[in-house]
């Protein structure tokens, strides 16, 4: 079995735990508790019949700057997830910059671009958005309702095997 | 932080080694934190030395700091360094350091600067689109209301920061003394805003369950300090009796309670400040309670009684009723909107007594999802394997306590729908085992809405979540196809009992 990292990245309180927990435990809760370092969870994905891969997930402490993200934790990574707030435009303000900045300095790293929240806007304003944004949005989903939390890693985990 | 209690840290400080070799086997472990075997694969003790085992193909030390690691019961925050051995160059010195007291000190302050950050961007991007700004017309009140409601939240923002730092007594009292003039202030605004709406047509309410509780007490706490500060007793009385979670606009019932209370300080020079909060009745899903705000001040007019009520008295009629303001004819408007009544007594220099009868929505199973407990189900078999299934329930406590029970018992992934609207999408890009939904939604029976009737539903097992059962309803459900029903409220087994037989 083949054993890829992730790495949610993403400003504070964007919803990168809640996206994990929605994930792996199916679980969602109101209140923020500040993630200092890294959580590393694991999950088993079939992705073909018989075939497994093992994600995993690195929940680091959001930051307002991808620069001030402790290094060690990239290291030999597969993929990046950023998440940014779809309710806070301050936590995509950094996006062109940040994303620019992974692409820099990770070769061969699939990134994805994830706007969550999204039972906090109106289709509406995530179709404008997605016009605005320098890069396109991956997924809007939400951890609260679930949204295209398994669809995300599912995909994740095709395009990774 | 104290010299002997940093020096104590330090002695504290506890390192383990392990050695392990370029394929992760541990060779060694003095086990000073965590248990890890002999023999073992690192890869196994944790996905977090998993992940880290392709870079020990290299020679160069790394090393990753702040790392939350739960292995066989311990849970501690550590510092990790990979040193390669000079000595033997398949091997890696591991050194895990235990910080976890000094990082959650940290993670306290980094708590509080989060959170207080994030409010303040909520709050101002909440400013910016207040919902109800449409609603006026009227330049100088928006632009009133631009202008000082931006510096105010930057003050009591940092206000709330500043709280949490250590202050000497004369600070203190200067901090209390802005603290208390900016909350003046944003009522002041509130006011004035909620005036200006009063006007021009309706509030509007947003409805959440909320810890009735959680919410008094936090009011008292506020106006035991307001009414010491004028030298007044507060007296205040609680039912026991009181639901715990109702279902309610918070900020306009907290709004109500507290320009009563507002008055009541303002018109008492001397005596006390009764607040009492009791429960009139609980009938079906409604709960009615009344909250009565008794004062010893200057009382009204009886004639005058009326006038108060009545939103221009305090810009038509300044004298007449010493400056009862705004405060009553918006909580006048606020109760009749909220479907509740207001009743006024008055004495002329004895008091006031204002009785509110709020009727409320109840929550009736907040209590189980509170206790938390798995559920054991007795009477179906939990399914084998992992299930979809596709909830469409526009309430939001609903929506918890089915994810949570549903969490409890594992294997479950659930996608909530607070609407129909996408519901064609949402079952075009995944496959559900099972759908759930409300009888209910957006004021309209979900079985008349054309969403419900196409093919790719009608094919799927479902279970209609039904506000009350009888005849006629079950006909209905019948010719739609509905697989079973669980009636609301409904106890954590009916609904897995439920949910688990139309699964297999
Ligand atoms: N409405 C809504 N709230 C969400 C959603 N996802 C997360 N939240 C809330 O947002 C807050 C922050 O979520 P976290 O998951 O802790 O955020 P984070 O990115 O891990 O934050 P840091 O650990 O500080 O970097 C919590 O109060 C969550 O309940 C969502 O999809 N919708
Ligand atoms: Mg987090």
């Amino acid at each position: 079995m083949s054993t890829k990292k992730i790495v949610l990245l993403g400003h504070f309180g964007v919803g990168k735990t809640s996206l994990i927990r929605r994930y792996i435990d199916n679980t969602f809760t109101k209140d923020y508790k500040v993630t200092i370092g890294v959580h590393v969870s694991k999950k088993n994905v079939e992705v073909a019949p018989n075939e497994l891969v093992s994600l995993i997930i690195w929940d680091i402490e959001g930051n307002e700057d991808i620069l001030n993200a402790r290094q060690s934790y990239l290291k030999g990574s597969h993929s990046f997830i950023y998440v940014f707030d779809l309710s806070r435009p301050k936590t995509y303000s950094t996006l062109q910059k940040d994303i620019e900045f992974l692409k820099t300095n990770f070769n061969n790293v699939i990134i994805k671009i994830v706007g969550n929240k999204m039972d906090l806007i109106t289709k509406d304003f995530a179709k404008k958005l997605s016009e605005e944004l320098p890069y396109p949005v991956d997924y809007f989903i939400s951890a609260k309702l679930g949204s295209r939390v398994e669809t995300l890693f599912s995909k994740l985990a095709k395009e990774l095997h | 932080m104290k010299l002997d209690q940093l020096k104590k840290n330090y002695l504290n400080s506890k390192i383990q080694y392990v050695i392990v070799d370029k394929l992760g086997a541990v060779l060694e472990s003095d086990n000073t934190i965590f248990e890890i075997s002999k023999q073992a694969n690192l890869a196994s003790v944790d996905p977090f030395f998993e992940s880290i085992i392709t870079l020990l193909t290299s020679r160069e030390a790394f090393q990753i700091a702040c790392v939350n690691l739960s292995i066989g019961g311990a849970n501690e925050i550590v510092d990790v360094k990979f040193l390669p051995q000079d000595t033997n160059e398949n091997q890696w010195l591991i050194l895990i350091e235990k910080l976890t007291e000094h990082y959650k000190n940290y993670q306290l302050l980094a708590q509080l600067k989060n959170t207080t950050i994030i409010n303040h961007q909520l709050l101002t991007l909440k400013n910016q689109n207040l919902t109800e700004r449409d609603i006026f017309k009227n330049v100088f009140i928006d632009n009133f209301n631009h202008q000082l409601r931006n510096p105010l939240t930057t003050i009591t923002t940092f206000c709330d920061m500043l709280a949490h730092t250590e202050l000497n007594s004369a600070q203190q009292n200067f901090f209390n003394l802005i603290q208390n003039a900016a909350k003046q202030v944003q009522s002041k605004i509130d006011d004035v805003l909620d005036f200006a709406i009063l006007q021009s047509g309706k509030f509007i309410f947003k409805d959440t369950v909320f810890d009735l509780n959680a919410s008094l007490q936090q009011i008292i706490t506020a106006y035991k300090a307001l009414t010491k500060e004028k030298n007044l007793k507060f007296s205040v009385e609680i039912d026991d009796d009181l639901p715990d979670f109702v279902f309610a606009d918070q900020f306009r019932f907290e709004q109500i309670l507290t320009n009563l209370l507002n008055n009541a300080i303002t018109h008492t020079a001397v005596g006390k400040i009764t607040l009492k909060v009791s429960l009139n009745f609980v009938r079906a899903q409604k709960v009615n309670i009344r909250v009565e705000v008794i004062d010893t001040g200057v009382g009204i007019d009886p004639t005058k009684l009326d006038l108060v009520m009545e939103r221009f008295t305090k810009l038509n009629t300044n004298t007449t009723t010493n400056g009862y303001g705004l405060g009553l004819p918006i909580v006048k408007t606020l109760m009749q909107q909220m479907d509740g009544s207001i009743n006024l007594q008055s004495k002329l220099n004895h008091g006031t007594t204002v009785t509110c009868d709020f009727n409320l929505k109840r929550n009736p199973l907040i209590s189980d999802i509170e206790a938390n407990k798995v559920v054991e189900v007795k009477n179906a078999k939990k399914p084998n394997g992992k299930k979809s299934i596709l909830l469409i329930e526009e309430s939001e406590e609903i929506q918890i306590l089915v994810l949570k029970l549903l969490a409890q018992q594992g294997n479950f992934y659930v996608e909530i729908l607070p609407s129909t609207d996408n519901l064609l999408e949402t079952l075009e890009t995944n496959d559900f085992d099972l759908l759930l939904f409300s009888e209910q939604i957006n004021n309209q029976n979900i079985l008349d809405n054309d969403l419900i009737k196409s093919k790719k539903i009608k094919v799927m097992p479902k279970i209609i979540l039904a506000s009350g059962i009888n005849d006629t309803k079950l006909k209905k459900f019948q010719k739609a196809a509905v697989d079973d029903v669980i009636s609301k409220p409904f106890t954590p087994e009916t609904f897995l009992n439920t949910v688990f037989k139309n699964l297999i």
